[in-house]
């Protein structure tokens, strides 16, 4: 019996040599507001137009003409309108032709989205990365009542949080 | 007698560990001390671990704090002691990337311990941050670190973020 006590009176004598562990703690805050950024580049300044009576007939493609470039920390979706309802006349002709004559969409993608002055979607993010980058595809239908001439029209994209 | 030596038995270790058990709460917010001059572990704040960004630019670049805290303990005179840290973020709701932030030693009084050069990736589970060799005596060390917010790749949700960065001291 007396070795049956001895063991008890040893363990617990082991047991504050087996270790022990002490905590401090630091206490901090990462503050992250909603922050989203576009910018939108195309080259030679994007001069689009017909050259012949074939592509006049049959309309124009132009592929990866707009880059587009996403930073965001959420999801997003950017839209496009025209800043005006109707082209506007550069040199003679009236300005008759409306915006949905161009119409946009991601080049990986199949389906146009026809441009007017109304905010449209035109690519939502399908991921969570902070940067994406997209470049545009952009084809331009025949404007059958236009006189011959320049036409002027801006676009405006906008990204806003979903 | 038979009572009396198992009740001595049970007592016995609790005695011996009242002298290193951890001292209770933190006595005030964002500088949580496991210690007074009566524990072996020390933090001390200098500058606090608060982060905000005001553009998205800002999610690419690392955000440091420097020198941002001081960590002091009593290293043993016959074994390795050891610090890992651990961070717990409080809003469970969002998902954080894993090594979000990490710890960058910026100075130390000790020469003699072993301390990774490259930042430490903070994790919910503990990572070794410092270990200090036996000393004889009962030296006490300081190293001060820098809280590093790392460059994102992948969205984190707006919201407002706090963490606990705990640190375990262990001596075998």
């Amino acid at each position: 019996m007396i070795f049956r006590y001895t063991y008890i009176i040893l363990l617990s004598l082991l047991l504050p040599l087996i270790g022990y562990s002490q905590n401090a703690t630091v206490q901090g805050n990462v503050s992250m507001p909603s922050l989203i950024d576009l910018e939108v580049t195309y080259p030679n300044n994007l001069q689009i137009g017909f050259d012949n009576l074939e592509e006049f007939a049959h309309g124009k493609e132009y592929r990866n003409c707009i880059n587009l470039s996403v930073k965001s920390n959420c999801p997003w979706v950017v839209s496009v309108k025209s800043r005006d309802n109707m082209f506007s006349a550069q040199s003679s002709g009236k300005s008759i032709i409306s915006p949905d004559i161009i119409s946009l969409k991601e080049s990986r993608s199949v389906a146009y989205t026809p441009v007017s002055n109304v905010l449209t979607p035109l690519i939502i993010s399908n991921n969570d990365d902070v940067i994406n980058q997209y470049t545009l595809d952009l084809k331009m239908a025949t404007p059958w009542n236009a006189e011959g001439g320049q036409y002027g029209l801006n676009l405006i994209f906008s990204i806003s949080a979903q | 007698m038979k009572k009396i030596i198992f009740l001595l038995s049970l007592l016995l270790p609790a005695a011996s560990h009242a002298q290193v058990a951890y001292g209770g709460p933190p006595a005030n917010p964002g500088n949580s001390n496991g210690v007074g001059n009566s524990y072996d572990i020390n933090v001390q704040i200098n500058n606090p671990a608060y982060f905000t960004y005001t553009n998205v630019d800002e999610l690419l670049q690392p955000k440091v704090v420097t020198n941002a805290f001081q960590l002091s303990f009593k290293a043993s005179p016959h074994e390795n002691t050891r610090v890992f840290a651990q961070i717990d973020f409080s809003n469970k709701r969002r998902l954080v990337p894993e090594g979000w932030l990490s710890l960058k030693l910026f100075n130390t009084t000790s020469n003699t311990a072993i301390i990774d050069n490259s930042p430490v990736a903070l994790s919910s589970y503990p990572m070794l941050l410092i270990t200090q060799p036996p000393v004889p005596g009962n030296n006490t060390y300081s190293f001060v670190y820098n809280v590093i917010l790392n460059p994102l790749t992948k969205h984190v949700r707006p919201d407002n973020y706090n963490f606990t960065i705990k640190f375990t001291m262990t001596k075998p």
